[in-house]
C-alpha cells in the first residue's frame, strides 16, 4: 500500500495542490486538505478498489474534504470567500515582467470568483476536464457545471481584459 | 478573443507542489495506515507464533508422543486388571472371619482374657469426672476453705 500511495502522490498530487490551492486561496488549508486526503486513502485502500478514474475520484475527495475542513471551522467558513481577495500566488513564478503581472492579476481576479465557480474555472482550464468530469467530481450537475464556467470566465474576462489587450 | 483568452489563460503555469510535503503528506498517511494493519499484523502473529509452537510440539515428535499414549494405555489397563483382582479380597477376609473355626478361636481367646483381667464391670473407671463448674462466687469459698 505504502507504494501504491507514493505511486498516487507522484501522479496526482500537483493537480490536486493546485485544484485545492485555486479552491481555498490559503496554502496552509491546501496542505491540510491534501494530507487528509492521502490518509484517508491509507486508512481505506479499497476505496480506490473499483475506480476506473483515479484524477476524478481523488479530486472529488479533495472538494470534499475542503468543503468538510471550510464546514468545520464555522468561524473560518464566514471567511472563506475572503480568502479569494488575498494575493496568494496560485501559479509558478516567472522573470518576464509582463506575464507576472498578468499572473498576478488571474491570481487576484480568480480570488474574486465565488468558490464554486472559481472550482469549475479551475478544473476546466488547468486540469483540461471536460464538463460531464467536472460535474462528476464536484457532484454537480452538468449544466451547473456548464454555467458556472460560463460566469466565472466572463467574470476572470471582464477583469483582465485592460490588461491582456495591453500585452496581447 | 474568448478562444484566445481561455488559451492564454490555461498555458500560465500553476504553482508546483513544495517538494518537502511529500514525506511529510506520506509519512502522516503511512503512520494511519500501520495503525489497523499493525493490529492486523500482531494479531496474526500472535496466532502463527501459536501454531508454531503447538506444530513444534506435537508434529516432528509424532511418534514419542504416541509412544506415550501406549504407555498410558498400558498402565491404565494394569491398574484397572489390578483393581478387578483386588475386589474380592475384603470379601475372602470378610468370610475368613465369619467362620466357624476363627469363631471359635475368637471366643477362646476372649475366655482366657477375661481369666486374666477380669470382667470389665469389675473395674470401675478410676477417672473422675469432674462437676461441672458452678458459680464463679461458690468456687471462690471453696477456694478459701481449702
Amino acid at each position: 500500500m505504502a507504494a501504491d500511495l507514493e505511486r498516487l502522490y507522484d501522479e496526482h498530487a500537483q493537480a490536486l495542490f493546485a485544484f485545492l490551492l485555486n479552491f481555498t486561496r490559503d496554502e496552509a488549508d491546501t496542505r491540510d486538505v491534501l494530507q487528509d486526503v492521502f490518509v484517508k486513502l491509507a486508512r481505506q485502500p479499497e476505496r480506490l478498489a473499483a475506480v476506473r478514474d483515479e484524477r476524478g475520484f481523488l479530486l472529488r475527495l479533495a472538494h470534499n474534504a475542503a468543503i468538510d475542513l471550510m464546514r468545520r471551522r464555522g468561524a473560518r467558513d464566514r471567511k472563506h470567500e475572503q480568502f479569494g481577495t488575498e494575493q496568494l500566488p496560485a501559479f509558478a513564478r516567472t522573470d518576464d515582467p509582463d506575464e507576472a503581472a498578468f499572473r498576478a492579476e488571474l491570481s487576484a481576479a480568480l480570488g474574486e470568483l465565488p468558490a464554486d465557480q472559481r472550482a469549475v474555472v479551475h478544473l476546466k482550464l488547468w486540469e483540461g476536464l471536460t464538463f460531464e468530469q467536472i460535474a462528476a467530481a464536484l457532484e454537480i450537475p452538468l449544466n451547473t457545471a456548464a454555467s458556472r464556467y460560463r460566469y466565472g470566465l466572463d467574470k476572470l474576462r471582464d477583469r483582465l481584459r485592460p490588461l491582456y489587450d495591453e500585452i496581447k | 478573443m474568448n478562444d484566445d483568452f481561455e488559451k492564454r489563460l490555461q498555458r500560465q503555469p500553476v504553482r508546483p507542489v513544495p517538494s518537502a510535503w511529500r514525506e511529510e503528506i506520506l509519512g502522516a498517511a503511512r503512520q494511519a495506515a500501520p495503525r489497523v494493519h499493525t493490529r492486523r499484523e500482531a494479531s496474526s502473529d500472535w496466532l502463527v507464533t501459536i501454531r508454531q509452537v503447538l506444530s513444534f510440539l506435537f508434529r516432528p515428535q509424532r511418534a514419542g508422543w504416541t509412544g506415550l499414549a501406549a504407555v498410558w494405555v498400558v498402565i491404565i489397563a494394569l491398574h484397572l486388571a489390578a483393581r478387578d483382582d483386588s475386589a474380592p479380597a475384603p470379601a475372602m477376609q470378610a468370610a475368613n472371619i465369619t467362620s466357624p473355626g476363627t469363631l471359635r478361636a475368637l471366643r477362646q481367646q476372649r475366655l482366657l482374657l477375661t481369666e486374666l483381667v477380669g470382667r470389665p464391670e469389675d473395674h470401675p473407671p478410676t477417672r473422675q469426672h469432674s462437676a461441672p463448674p458452678g458459680p464463679r462466687s461458690q468456687r471462690r469459698e471453696t477456694a478459701v476453705a481449702v
